[in-house]
């Protein structure tokens, strides 16, 4: 399946580095002064995408995320806890839905056609990614919006620290916030890449190939033909999507990018 | 329609009408109601009304077969999920794709801790992994033993239905022969607040397509489907129990959680499930509809049935029985369906009133049996998200 564009950014906290976003020239101004940072940050990456792909609305739209609206969540149990028995506001309980970002790109944009969210920690994007391939091999000449975008609270840090016993983390990775989004499919416009395949499921269903070197991300052991991603996306849920954007802008003739959520695995073969 | 039919061979449902297919469809023949205050869970909401599955997470994990410690909403999941594999025999020979939905997930035992680990203690930090919505089919792959693709739908009130319709997909597109789909959601505060919070609860049982609804009631449960590509069932002996013949996704793009006045969303929904399906309007016999009782959706959802149909089919919302059970219930409704379909049975719309100001059609108000063919099943959620289902009696 063809790829017509990729946008991509990483947010480290507490680096020092500051972090380039796409696209935040393009947000609408009344919606976005109405957006936490993070959801302005991805709205401006998934936009980014569009306009390099030449399109102003998508035919589908795609999105995967480990954790949600993480921040909207947190804050409304908090309100909860605050204010029990009162009436409390239900702002943040209105933003906090897995699919707001999903939502608040069709509505930004008049999109009206499928609209996923999935939700499967390190495989999220997998699913979003599988299903716009589904959608394409459906209608061939649509475009589809597809990409991940997870948050970062320091809430994230506490929970590393305490817990992260089983990941396979590069040296001082740390947890982070990103996002990337892609155009997939349409008849014409520019080629950035193409996905060769996309597999999900328990190891033995997810063959690695030995003709294309393979990036790993958090909870998966570096391959003998490739090493972790990791370091160069941060620790987030959304981490493959940036990975398969980094793949994109990498010569070569096409990365395997292998992922882990529990059992299951996730794999994604891009070429250029 | 040139792919492959999409069968139905296995159903499992648990709701505020019992647990158990045959509960579910004891309950809507005789029109009962699952609505009523709390009697199993601790929760701080004396007043409202529920849809509660009245068992307790102890008699759920034992129903299950699994230790108690562990959310309710995959305690509900396993109960549906395994009624659902045993009624298609589908073993642990089977290779079997999960696609499951939720929108709490483990919030249920994360709420107990938001002054704990959510806000730097280690109270509870044990429990944070299973907090994730996706978690939570994990969880119910582990159990059930599945070895397939797992994934989780979370497009909040429409999420099971879009769990189906991946599902359809999965089997059309030749990825997968057998696809376990559906949905599960517990009560909890964080739930039960929001929607508080938004005013759209009733203070009293709920009257979903009343001009006089005063919003929803919350509920809980669980269902799922197990798919099926037609030839892999008719080679092993099953006759479908009904066909997931169409289904669509869309979305309203009018507001993050209110749909348009003129229901464009789930009218399109609609509309592209039916002709997914192949299915002209004309050929449904029942309409499960959405129906939440709220204002806005019931009024919307109203104009884009009376847009669709010339003359709008008998159409019912299940919700007055079972409450508003989130992302189970596309699942739930879908169980519904093929019940409908199979026994004959068009469930009433309870507690209806009197019709909405400006509509030319009204719900079906009391349990009757009639021929079910076709049944379209519609699913709104936040995020302008809508999606519809068509179920039928043949491929």
């Amino acid at each position: 399946m063809i790829i017509r564009a990729a946008a991509h950014y990483t947010l480290r906290p507490g680096s020092g580095e500051e972090a380039v976003v796409p696209g935040m020239e393009l947000l609408p101004k009344p919606m976005a002064r109405r957006m936490i940072a993070p959801v302005r940050r991805t709205m401006a990456c998934a936009l980014a995408a569009l306009a390099e792909a030449g399109i102003e609305r998508p035919d589908a739209i795609c999105y995967g995320t480990g954790l949600g609206c993480l921040a909207d969540t947190r804050e409304f149990l908090l309100e909860i806890e605050r204010n029990a028995g009162s009436l409390l506001a239900p702002t943040s309980v209105m933003r906090s839905t897995h699919n707001t970002v999903a939502g608040l790109i069709a509505l930004a944009l008049k999109a009206q056609g499928p609209n996923l969210t999935f939700s499967q920690g390190f495989t999220s994007f997998h699913a979003a990614l599988l299903a716009a391939l589904m959608h394409l091999e459906r209608r061939p000449g649509d475009r589809v919006l597809v990409g991940a975008s997870d948050e970062h609270l320091p809430l994230l840090d506490h929970l590393f620290d305490a817990l992260h016993g089983a990941a396979h983390v590069p040296a001082g990775a740390r947890p982070a916030e990103g996002a990337a989004f892609f155009v997939l499919g349409g008849a014409d416009g520019p080629v950035k890449g193409r996905v060769v395949d996309v597999r999900m499921g328990p190891a033995d269903r997810v063959p690695l190939r030995d003709d294309a070197p393979v990036w790993t991300g958090a909870l998966v052991p570096a391959a003998a033909n490739g090493a972790s991603y990791v370091h160069r996306t941060g620790l987030h849920h959304s981490a493959p999507a940036v990975a398969m954007a980094l793949a994109l802008a990498d010569a070569g003739p096409g990365v395997q990018l292998m992922d882990r959520e529990g059992e299951q695995h996730g794999l994604i073969h891009v070429a250029r | 329609m040139n792919h492959p039919p999409v069968a139905i061979t296995g159903i499992g449902a648990i709701s505020a009408l019992g647990t158990g297919t045959a509960a579910q469809l004891e309950a809507l023949r005789a029109g009962r109601s699952g609505i009523g205050h709390l009697t199993h869970l601790q929760l701080p909401f004396p007043e409202l009304w529920f849809g509660e599955v009245k068992a307790t997470n102890t008699d759920l994990a034992a129903l299950a077969g699994v230790d108690p410690d562990r959310s309710r909403t995959v305690l509900l999941g396993l109960v549906a999920a395994q009624e659902a594999l045993r009624d298609a025999g589908i073993g642990a020979d089977t290779v079997v794709d999960l696609l499951s939905a939720s929108t709490v997930g483990g919030m249920d035992r994360s709420e107990a801790f938001a002054t704990g680990w959510m806000t730097g203690g280690v109270d509870g930090i044990d429990r944070a992994p299973g907090h994730a919505v996706g978690d939570h089919a994990l969880q119910l792959a582990r159990h059930l033993g599945l070895r397939g693709l797992v994934t989780t739908l979370s497009t909040a009130c429409s999420s099971s239905a879009n769990a189906l319709m991946l599902g359809a997909w999965l089997i059309r597109s030749g990825r997968a022969e057998v696809v376990l789909a559906g949905g599960t959601d517990a009560l909890c505060r964080f739930t039960t607040a929001g929607f508080r919070a938004l005013s759209a609860m009733d203070g009293t049982p709920c009257r979903p397509f009343s001009a006089d609804r005063g919003g929803m009631n919350l509920g809980e449960g669980a269902a799922y489907l197990v798919l099926e590509r037609a030839d892999r069932a008719a080679a092993r002996g099953r006759t479908p129990l009904a066909y997931l013949a169409g289904a669509a996704n869309t979305n309203d793009a009018h507001h993050q959680t209110a749909t348009s006045p003129d229901g464009e969303g789930p009218y399109q929904a609609m509309r592209a499930a039916l002709e997914d399906a192949g299915r002209a309007p004309e050929a449904v016999d029942l309409i499960n509809a959405h129906g939440t009782g709220t204002d806005n959706n019931d009024g919307t959802e109203q104009v884009a049935m009376e847009r669709l149909f010339a003359t709008v089919p008998p159409f019912v919302s299940t919700k007055s029985a079972t409450g508003h059970t989130l992302a189970a219930a596309g699942a739930l409704e879908a169980v519904f369906s093929v019940l409908a379909i199979r026994h004959g049975v068009v469930p009433a719309n309870l507690r209806f009133t009197a019709p909405i100001e400006g509509s030319r059609s009204a719900p079906n108000t009391a349990p009757r049996e009639a021929r079910v063919a076709t049944v379209l099943s519609t699913s709104f959620g936040f995020g302008g998200n809508d999606s519809a289902l068509v179920l039928t009696a043949t491929p």
